[in-house]
């Protein structure tokens, strides 16, 4: 326990030290002291304050720390009623607790002290209540990391109009004309603090989270803090502002009823107005519709840049938290701005794939193209740091369907290859994906690419030089998964209620706004994009068919069929994260192309290194073993020649056998298959064959014999011509009735021991 | 070849995926079972994509990469990143949401799919400490369990329950796998007929009908 929160100490130091700046409180006794210098003579050697104990009051639990403060010179003792402020903060007198002299502790003089210790206390956990009253307390004291904490994560805990109502509540309480006990115990003075503050805290979070009071259609929240702010608080201001919000939401939402996006839409306009690029010349000159191939690379990224930019702009920090993202809500409501940037991640991934796999008749050369193209438009996104559409194009390109298609990789040019390990290490899960990280730390805020980043590479830098003149102030867009995966980790691994007394824990909220906090910097650097929109891009990007996995994966395998010798997952070209290249791998998978074996192929080189890297796979250089994997495809084609069953380009005639008729002899019957027909046009015609054409078609499945006893079933609609594996010395097939779902289950495990799609074009022997 | 292979004094190294929907409790299963490392150093750090597990299991070391894919679940590319070359699948449903066993059906077909028999699947109908508010029927999860070849478990990480044998099994059925692989590859089966390829089309999709046949 004590070593946890050893740990746990990191945090604070860096919250401490943010007190000590803002506290006015402490700013005063520093005057009366002098230069006072929180500088350690800790016995631990550092300035780290460590942990005394827990103290536990009026429903907050505080982890108190001792920290041993230096001073300079003999300083006067600070007046003696300091008010204790419970939140995070030094705790003078009466609770100093040890001196380095033996000075007296009578007079105002604490001459001669050369050191205090001193307790802080910092919240560990409290009841609801008292975290809004210390909410209160922190705006008297400019504690605005206390208050940003507290409102960028409060919706994990309660909701928006509880926290009003309390605030109302407690200004209410603190009013002259209130004769609770409680009100009446407080003096004047302490009233008009509190009245001030909870007026303070009000505007504040009005001003910094204004999404919070969104509720369309009615704004709850928003319409009672507005009647409070004009009745009770008689704050003009407030009220007014109010006034405008909600008369302005009220119009956005009517216009953008469906759109589930909300607030920051503002910052569109602006956006446009901004915009530095010229692109638009060059572009209306373009045809329309636009193809991707007629569009500039550069062009493309930016153009998917000032999407990412405007939705990460609007994510609203909230959301991210492991609470209210993880929420399997039903409606779209919940987390409705991060979710707007998971779909336009995955938009982008699926882009890729579509115009990869969208034309089936592609040559293998042209389709490397395209593979090439969004390569360099992915980095191109590197350039200009948007890690989403970054990450969402390699996706893409690390997609089964896409990732299969050797004959076209070997087609993609071997710099371009290059360029797309290197990037692909950016996300490479090593070390938890430290690559990342460290970008993030070094360029998230700063405004450049950072050129001496090891990550970058000569490649990319000569790439880049090209850019350099252009080179103009960037934001950031960071793939958010990372920030969302570490959210979760945080709301999984810390009990919300530590002592199941419905206390709050604090502690938890606080680590997770130290995340909550990095996106928002991210977020206000993203401002930094000047990127002109431009409509047809929108418009072309919503014209591409998407297809679903299903269909891509089909047509992949339409494009090119793997040897039946190995399964698809075997010969990784790509492994995780797309590290290629590596130092000390610990796993080692062969390369060769054996077809059972993938786990003996695995050895251990390192035994003490266990968890970064496990499972890394070893490649020693990438164009290698993909001229090997070509030779091994060439290979096995070689050995199916074009035979004489192909009796013109358009149709060939394949040996169709009835299931359970093997009693009667190994009976076939031929038939021609021209490039037109599909499965069920196939089916009917051996089915006349065997003269039985008055069963239905559908109770019949197409299943190619192949050689090892292994088969291919040809799906229900499929072109029987381009789907027939004709690696296959003879073209044997078997009608057979299909299986009931029910029965079909355990089978599907069986067949898919080993999944060799081998439907294969004719043209590709030819 | 390697230490995956015969060799007596041999350690296995093995990576597993956690899959299933948002808020099932994948995260909660695996800091559970690895729990004595999460609370000094994972957790501190607040960043692991994946925690590991040391086992000995038969006088064989076992290492497990538990890969956890919390939070990215909408992230829909990311799939095949995640369980590309993995030798172990934990499908993790809650027991009171039957959406979530719907996707963990996706999934199994999925991996089936892309990498066959190679890997090794555990189904985990977590939460059984909310029994009574079960909406996915044990027998029905078992049986599905059972015909696409999986183990199913039931498991509360709230309570720890289930959660060390399911890895357990997992460990030893990838380990079995292993040396079968080994042992196949060596003799060369060539036995039974059931060995189907199928192609699993929802929603077939005809490209461009016939007269495609640009040459490559």
């Amino acid at each position: 326990m004590r070593e946890a929160m050893e740990h746990s100490l990191k945090p604070y130091k860096t919250l401490l030290r943010k007190f000590e700046g803002m506290s006015p409180i402490f700013s005063r006794k520093q005057k009366n002291r002098q230069p006072l210098k929180t500088k350690s003579t800790n016995t631990r050697g550092t300035d780290n304050p460590h942990l005394w104990g827990e103290e536990i009051k009026d429903g907050v639990v505080y982890n108190v720390y001792l920290r041993k403060v230096k001073y300079f010179n003999s300083v006067t003792a600070p007046p003696s009623n300091t008010t204790r402020n419970p939140i995070s903060r030094t705790n003078t007198d009466p609770q100093l607790l040890s001196y380095s002299t033996t000075a007296s502790l009578s007079g105002e003089e604490y001459s001669g002290i050369q050191w205090e210790t001193r307790r802080e206390y910092v919240i560990k956990s409290a009841t609801l209540e008292r975290l809004v009253e210390e909410l209160t307390q922190a705006m008297n004291h400019m504690d605005s990391s206390f208050i940003n904490i507290f409102l960028n994560t409060y919706q994990s805990f309660t909701s928006t109009e509880k926290i009003l109502n309390l605030l109302i509540q407690r200004y209410t309480l603190a009013s002259d004309r209130h004769s609770g006990s409680k009100s009446r115990s407080m003096k004047k003075g302490t009233k008009l603090l509190i009245r001030k503050s909870v007026q303070s805290v009000l505007t504040m979070w009005l001003d910094e989270n204004p999404s919070d009071f969104r509720e369309p259609p009615n704004y709850p929240c928003l319409t009672t803090l507005m009647e409070f702010a004009k009745n009770t608080m008689l704050n003009k201001e407030l009220t007014e502002r109010c006034r405008r919000k909600i008369e302005r939401w009220k119009n956005e939402d009517e216009i953008t009823d469906s759109d589930s996006v909300c607030s920051g839409s503002s910052m569109n306009s602006s956006a446009d107005s901004q915009f530095t690029f010229s692109i638009v010349e060059e572009v209306d000159n373009m045809m329309n519709p636009r193809e991707f191939h007629q569009m500039e690379e550069d062009y493309i990224a930016e153009q998917l840049t000032y999407m990412d930019a405007t939705l990460f702009r609007q994510v609203v920090i909230p959301h991210c938290l492991g609470t209210l993202w993880s929420k399997r809500d039903k409606e779209d409501s919940i987390a409705s701005t991060v979710k707007a940037t998971v779909e336009q991640f995955n938009k982008v991934s699926y882009l890729v794939i579509s115009t990869i796999l969208g034309d089936p008749t592609l040559k293998a050369s042209l389709r490397a193209k395209i593979i090439t193209k969004w390569i360099h438009i992915a980095q191109e996104c590197r350039n200009l740091k948007n890690f989403s559409s970054l990450k969402a194009i390699l996706s893409g390109l690390q997609a089964n369907c896409i990732h299969r298609l050797r004959r076209t990789w070997t087609a993609v040019p071997k710099d371009s290859v290059v360029i797309f390990e290197e990037l692909s290490e950016i996300f490479s899960h090593e070390n938890n994906h430290e690559a990342w990280r460290e970008i993030l730390m070094k360029e998230g805020t700063a405004k450049f690419v950072d050129k001496s980043s090891t990550i970058r590479s000569r490649t990319m830098r000569r790439k880049s030089l090209k850019k350099e003149l252009s080179s103009i102030v960037h934001g950031t867009i960071p793939y958010l998964g990372t920030f969302l995966t570490d959210l979760m980790m945080i709301h999984s691994a810390y009990p919300d209620d530590i002592l199941q007394n419905g206390y709050i824990n604090f502690e938890k909220k606080r680590k997770e706004f130290e995340l909550l906090a990095q996106i928002r910097l991210l977020q206000k650097a993203a401002q930094n994009y000047h990127i002109h929109s431009d409509k047809d891009f929108q418009k072309w990007m919503d014209g591409v068919k998407i297809y679903t996995d299903e269909q891509s994966y089909h047509l992949s395998c339409i494009i090119e069929p793997l040897s039946p010798k190995t399964p698809s997952h075997k010969k990784s070209q790509f492994s995780f994260g797309g590290t290629w290249r590596r130092r000390s791998a610990i796993f080692h998978w062969s390369s060769s192309g054996s077809s059972t074996s993938s786990e003996d192929g695995v050895s251990v080189s390192s035994s003490d290194s266990p968890a970064p890297g496990l499972m890394r796979m070893s490649r020693s250089s990438s164009c290698s073993s993909l001229s090997i994997e070509l030779s091994s495809i060439s290979s096995s084609s070689s050995l199916t020649p074009l035979s004489p069953r192909y009796l013109s380009p358009t149709s060939c005639a394949i040996k169709v056998s009835m299931e359970n008729n093997s009693d009667q002899g190994n009976i076939y019957k031929s038939i021609l298959v021209n490039h037109e027909e599909h499965t069920p046009a196939v089916i009917a015609t051996a089915l006349c064959k065997y003269q039985k054409d008055e069963e239905p078609i559908s109770s019949y499945e197409l299943v190619q014999l192949l050689p090892d006893d292994e088969e291919m079933v040809i799906p229900d609609k499929c072109n029987v011509f381009y789907a027939i594996n004709q690696s296959a010395p003879d073209l044997t097939f078997e009608l057979r009735k299909k299986q009931s779902p029910s029965e079909k289950r355990p089978v599907l495990k069986k067949r898919n021991s080993r999944i060799k799609l081998l439907i294969k074009k004719k043209s590709s022997t030819s | 070849m390697a230490a995956g292979g015969t060799g007596s004094a041999k350690s296995f190294n093995f990576k597993v995926v956690l899959l299933g929907e948002g808020a099932v409790g994948k995260t909660s299963v695996v800091l559970r079972y690895v729990e004595n490392k999460f609370n000094e150093k994972h957790i501190s750090t607040l960043q692991a994509s994946f925690l590991t597990k040391k086992l000995n299991i038969g006088g064989k070391r076992v290492n497990l990469a538990i890969w956890d894919t919390a939070g990215q679940e909408r992230f829909h590319a990311l799939g095949p990143i995640y369980y590309r070359d993995s030798n172990g699948a934990i499908l993790v449903y809650d027991i009171t949401d039957e959406d979530s066993f719907q996707k963990v059906k996706n999934w199994v077909k999925e991996l089936r799919k892309m990498l066959g028999n190679d890997i090794a699947l555990c189904i985990a109908g977590n939460k059984i400490d909310l029994e009574k508010e079960r909406h996915v029927p044990v027998a029905d999860a078992e049986s599905y369990a059972a015909s696409v070849g999986a183990k199913h478990f039931h498991t509360t990480a709230k309570l720890n329950k289930g959660i060390e044998e399911m890895f357990l099994d997992l460990s030893k059925r990838m380990i079995e796998r292993q040396s079968e692989d080994t042992h196949k590859s060596t003799t060369t089966s060539r036995s039974n007929r059931t060995k189907t390829v199928t192609i699993v089309d929802d929603e077939p999709e005809q490209p461009s009908g016939g007269g495609c046949c640009g040459s490559s």
